[in-house]
Formats: structure tokens, sequence, C-alpha cells
């Protein structure tokens, strides 16, 4: 057998990346020249609304740490959207893995439950994400806490079975709330991992009593964490949080409380709040090639800001047709002015685009 | 001549407002149907290359097959540059994300580049349609089409230059915006012309390597089979883009104007003088593909970043519109229009002096002009 690599030599004069991609697909395979397209080998239901993909990537698999998230994007009626998902696989398999929460109104997760049956096929983004052992600069030694609420386990079962699997010698606790014992996932994996001698799980039911001498119940409190941590707390342990903003900002709290400094932590938060009142807002615009920012006023179109701030910004005809100005738009939503309607897409016409939330453009 | 009615400012602002409001409709409703239309459109042309490519090779066996394949590639390529890459360069189907289709990056097989064609066409070409020393693609700097471009001795030798601008048509794509006359005339820099010759001298390459070498090599000592196939595809390619863009703005009834009328233009002036200025095509549904929908010109001009498989429909609505604002509707058959295109390249080959200008809103209504 050729190597991907070989073919795409030999075929390189002949076809363009486009035609590669389109017949590979057309013959069956995942293989593209430089995106990469995943298949749902299998999939497993977590808990009641969870449920766990396992996608084998071509040979164009991003390179990932533990702890870190990718973009996976689907076409949903005929456009191609994408959402972030933590890994929850080692950085060695094969596959890549992914747990997500069925969301009820979540566009992407209704249309992965629906449609991602083995044989479906995904396309992978590149891994970002700052919350890694690498970053936080964990040694084998430390001793490790994992502040986990809802989905936000995720990020934190990946790192948790990275540490155990390479070997981690201090103690690691993980703190996990869900709304009640149904919704908890990776019950036999957490399980298994408690084979290892150092780690240990304390799940909280937010919502329902002491339903088994396992599962304490309430909401996150320093209380609350000074007696479930109480024998891991004096070693200044690092500490992983991952959950809503409301439960980052807490566990942030928390750990203030505590004098601990070292708190690494993660929010999802669902999509952007959108105002559309006629009151004028100022939104935070980033932007991601120039690594600058500057705010700019929902009543102006975004090309005339960017232009008023001293930033050069192709543009054309300044009214919405020629797409000159158009501009990769890595997150957030503008109102297309000639349309009336929000933008959440990933390109952005910013002479007739103004600021609905705060941005990251591609410039 | 045409017999349009010079709007007033009131009936220019409902007239802008009534398009204004068709494209906002169509933009709100793009969605699934478009999606799954554009990327049969991609799967026809793909297919199509492949018959067409290796009919060529089939041709080495079976002579009689070698004028099949060409057409069919040159078929394809036409499928390609029209329905999918000039409506895909339009950002027509941005909204899918898809970044196969996506307008700031797509790239045909045509050996002028994209990003010229994003600047000389969707930018200068859609916003100053037809406006003298703005719009290139009046004349392709080449051609005198309307008595207001200023006459030359060397416009005598039209009937030839056009023919061979025809021929060769995806090289007058091409070099376009190089402006070769102004850096003859010194107008433009010689660091931005080679500047802007590198891009293109590297889509150059590829284009004429693929169609050139490196598919006819395949062939063996039968290289001249495939060679001379794709060089027919090419220039069937040439011929129908041609064709059908002349009849789009160089009709008989297509205006030109001067730079001075974009002085406060308003959007409804903006959309009049795009109807004036574009011409459509009548024929059936193949034939509007084939063109790229280019035959709904008119809707292609008003409603640019609307998916161009919609200008079927909106035609009728358009064309309603302008006759209860008493606009000529510019519509005829290929050949009705094509020959109305190469009685323009004969007469302005000679000198010929242009009618005054007749403005297109007046003060008072309901004057024809």
């Amino acid at each position: 057998m050729l190597s991907p690599a070989t073919i795409k030599q030999i075929l390189r004069p002949l076809i363009s990346p486009g035609h590669y991609d389109f017949w590979a697909r057309e013959l069956g395979s995942v293989a593209a020249w430089e995106r990469c397209f995943a298949r749902v080998v299998s999939r497993s239901d977590e808990s009641q609304d969870s449920f766990t993909l396992h996608l084998r990537p071509n040979s164009n698999r991003p390179a990932y740490q533990s702890g870190q998230h990718i973009n996976l994007s689907a076409v949903v009626q005929g456009r191609r959207i994408s959402r972030s998902y933590s890994l929850t696989s080692l950085p060695g398999e094969r596959d890549l893995s992914i747990t997500l929460r069925r969301e009820p109104m979540g566009q992407m997760s209704n249309w992965l439950y629906d449609n991602a049956m083995p044989g479906a096929i995904v396309e992978i983004g590149s891994a970002f994400g700052d919350m890694t052992f690498a970053k936080a600069g964990v040694t084998t030694d430390d001793n490790l806490l994992f502040l986990a609420a809802g989905s936000g386990i995720t990020p934190l079962y990946g790192l948790i079975r990275a540490a155990l699997a390479g070997g981690h010698r201090g103690t690691i606790k993980l703190l996990y709330w869900d709304k009640t014992c149904d919704h908890f996932c990776f019950g036999n994996e957490l399980r298994e991992l408690e084979q290892h001698p150092q780690f240990s799980v304390q799940r909280i039911a937010t919502r329902s009593g002491l339903e088994n001498q396992n599962t304490n119940s309430g909401r996150i409190s320093e209380a609350q964490i000074q007696v479930l941590a109480a024998e891991l707390l004096p070693s200044s342990p690092h500490i992983f949080a991952c959950g809503g903003a409301d439960f980052v900002a807490k566990a942030r709290k928390v750990a203030d409380g505590l004098g601990q400094s070292r708190l690494y932590a993660e929010s999802f938060t669902a999509n952007n709040p959108v105002t559309d009142d006629s009151a004028e807002t100022f939104y935070q615009i980033e932007l991601a090639r120039s690594r600058t920012s500057l705010e700019v006023s929902s009543k102006t179109n975004l090309l005339d800001a960017l232009e008023a701030a001293g930033i050069g910004v192709e543009s054309g005809c300044r009214m919405g047709i020629c797409n000159t100005c158009s501009c990769p738009t890595r997150q957030g939503s503008t109102l297309d002015t000639s349309t009336g309607l929000l933008n959440n897409g990933h390109s952005t016409r910013l002479c007739i685009s103004q600021a609905r939330s705060n941005l990251i453009l591609d410039l | 001549m045409t017999h349009s009615k010079a709007l007033t400012a009131t009936e220019l602002d409902e007239f802008g407002a009534a398009l204004d409001a068709i494209k906002q409709r169509e933009l709100a409703d793009v969605g699934e149907a478009d999606a799954r239309y554009i990327r049969r459109i991609l799967k026809a042309v793909r297919y199509s290359e492949m018959l067409g490519r290796a009919l060529l090779y089939i041709a080495i066996v079976l002579p009689p097959l070698w004028l099949l394949g060409a057409v069919i590639l040159g078929i394809s390529k036409i499928l390609e540059n029209m329905e999918l890459g000039h409506n895909v360069m339009h950002g027509q189907y941005d909204w899918m994300n898809d970044p196969q289709l996506n307008g700031k990056n797509y790239e045909w097989d045509i050996v002028g580049t994209g990003d010229n064609w994003r600047k000389t066409h969707n930018y200068e070409h859609h916003t100053y349609t037809n406006i003298k020393g703005m719009d290139s693609d009046v004349g392709y700097g080449l051609l005198r089409l309307f008595p207001e471009q200023r006459w030359r001795p060397f416009y005598l030798m039209q009937p030839i230059s056009a023919a061979l601008l025809a021929v060769l048509f995806q090289w007058g794509v091409a070099i376009q915006d190089l402006e070769l006359g102004k850096v003859f005339s010194g107008k433009k820099s010689k660091a931005e012309f080679k500047a802007g010759v590198k891009p293109l001298a590297k889509k150059v390459r590829t284009q004429l390597l693929r169609d050139y070498l490196f598919y006819p090599l395949l062939a063996g000592p039968f290289f001249l089979t495939v060679f001379s196939g794709n060089l027919i595809a090419n220039l069937i390619r040439n011929l129908w883009t041609y064709m059908i863009i002349f009849c789009g703005h160089f009709t008989a009834n297509a205006q030109v104007f001067p730079y001075s009328i974009l002085e406060n233009e308003s959007r409804g002036h903006w959309y009049l003088r795009q109807l004036r200025g574009s011409s459509n095509l009548r024929g059936g549904k193949l034939f509007h593909i084939l063109s790229g929908n280019l035959s709904h010109q008119i809707e292609h001009h008003l409603f640019p970043t609307v998916p161009a498989r919609r200008y079927a429909r909106l035609s009728l609505e358009v064309r309603a519109l302008c006759e209860q604002y008493g606009q000529h509707y510019n519509v005829g058959s290929l050949p009705s229009q094509f020959s109305q295109v190469l009685y323009r390249i004969l007469r302005h080959s000679l000198p010929s002096k242009p009618a005054p200008l007749k403005p297109l809103t007046t003060l008072e209504p309901g004057v024809a002009a």
C-alpha cells in the first residue's frame, strides 16, 4: 500500500485538494488532503442524556494534550456548524473520544444524538485549550483536586485518565456535581480508575438528597469543599475546575478563600446572550491574527469601526455585495444590517454587520 | 432604443425599497435546498470532468470518442466556471460555512486567479457596472463597444481583436487586473505590475502543466490525443463564457454611464443603473445552468449575493416591478442578443457619436427617457 503522503505527491500536479477530498469521499474513504475527517466507530450511552462517541480520524489527526478540546463540525440542514468538545481519549490512542450531553436547544448535540451512528462522518479541527498539565506545571508527585460540574467532567476525566496512565503518584481527588444520580457520566470508567489507591471520587447531586452513601448533595460551597477535600487541602493541591460560568466563578472564590492560587479553570457557557434592543451597547472585538482588541458600539458597522480605529481592512463596495471585506469569524454573533438577521456563522461581511456579542475575528 | 421612464426621487426610493425587500426575503430563506443544489452541481462538475478526461484516454483505442470527451470536458469546465465558481466567489454560499464553497478562497479551473476575479469582477464590475473608466469589463481595455468610449484607429481592427479575445477569453480575464494599458502609459509602476504577475504566473503554471503536460503524459505515446482534447475543451469554455458574458452587458439597449453619475448615488439609483446596464437571455433550465444563471444577468446584478438558482423565479417579480415603474426589461434569445453584441463590435470599430445621456431620474413625474 502506498502511504497517503506518496499518493498525494503523485496526484499533486493533476488534481486540487478539493478534487482529492471529493473523490476520497465518493470512494467511501474519509481521507483528505489536509482536513481531518473522522468516522464514528462506536457510541455508548453514558447517562440519561449523555453519550460518548469514539471517532477514528484520517491521517490528518490533530495533535492534542489531555484537557484540551477540539472543534467538531458537521453539516446540519445545509450549514456546516462547529462546536467544541473536550477529548476524553489519551493522546496516544488511535481513536478520539468525546462525551456530550444532549442539550434541549442544542443544534449540534441533537444532530449528533440523531445521526452520529457508527459509520457517520464528522470533521475535526485542531485542538486548543490551556487547561493542561504542561501549562499548570504539574509534576507526578503533586496532589490534584478536580472540581467538575455537569459536562465539565469531560476535560477533567481526560486529565485524570492521563495522570493515572502516566503513573501519577500524588493524591487525586475528584468532586463531581450534577443534577441527579442519573446524570453522572463515566460510572464504570471512574470505578475502574478508583482501583488506583491514590484516586477517589465524590459525587454530589445538586437536586436530590442523599440517595446512596457515595453521593452527597447540595451546590458547590467552600464549606462543602473543606469537608470533602479535607485531607487534601493542607498540601495546597493544584485545583482544576470546569463547569458553567457560575460554577467556575464560585470555584474561583472558594479557591481564593482557601488561600489557593493554583487554580486552572474553564467554563463553557451556552450560546452568547444576544441583546437586540435599540439601546447602544459596547462590545469587545479581538483581532486574532494581529493580536489586538478594540471596543465597538453595537450601532456602528464593523468596517467603519475598524477603520476608525486605524485598522486597515480590505474592502470594496461597502454595501454588502462584493464580499471583499468578508472576514472569517472565530466566535460571536453579528447583526447583518442588510437582512436584519443574526449571523452566528464563520464569516462576516464587515461593512454591513454590527456586533451583537463580543467577537473574535480572524484579522 | 429603450422606452424607460425617468423616475422621480420618490419612485426611485420605492423601486429600491421593493428590490431590497426581495433581496432580504431571499437571503433570509437560504438553506438546505440551496446547499443540496450547489453540492449536486459540484458533483456534476467532478463527474463530468472525470468522464471527459477518461473518454480522451479511451479515444486512444476508439478515436471517435475523442470529440465526445473534449466536449464533455469543455462542458464540465463551463459548469465549474459559471454555475459553481462564479456564484461561489460571489459569496452566495458562504452561509454554508463549507471551506470548499467559500467565496473568499475558491479557486477555479481557469488561468485567471480567483483573487483577481474577486477584485475586477465582484468589486469593480458589480459596484461600478458599466461606468466608463471604472468597470474594466466595458471593452476589457481592448474593445470599443459604446460610442461613449473615445475612438482610436486601433479600434479598426476590432473585428479581429474581438475574435481573438473570444478564443483566448480565459487569458483576457487572467490579465485584466494587470492593467497593461496603464503599465505601458506609465500610470502603473513596474513594481505594482510585478507584484500582480507573481500569483498569476503561479496559477498559469499550475493550469498549463495540468492540461498540457501531466494529463497528456499519462497517455504516453498518445500525448497529442489528450493534449488536443484539453485544448478543444478550454476553447469551448472560452467561446461560451465570452458569448454569455458579452450578452449580459453589451446588447443594443445596454447603457454605459459617466463617472459623474455616481455622485450621491442612492440605493434605488444603483439598482436602476444595474437594470439599465444588464440584459437577460431566454432559454431552458439546462441553458440557464450552463450560463451560470448569467442568463438572468439583471437579477444577478440586482442580487449578486443571492444563490443564483433563485434568479429564474425572481425574474418574474423583477419584470413585473419594471413594468410597474415603466422600466424596460431587456431580455431576448441568445441569437438575438448576441447578434446585437456583434453589431456593436462592428459598428463601434468605426467612429460613432454618443446620444446625449438621458437622466435616469427626473423632478417631474412620468417623463419618458
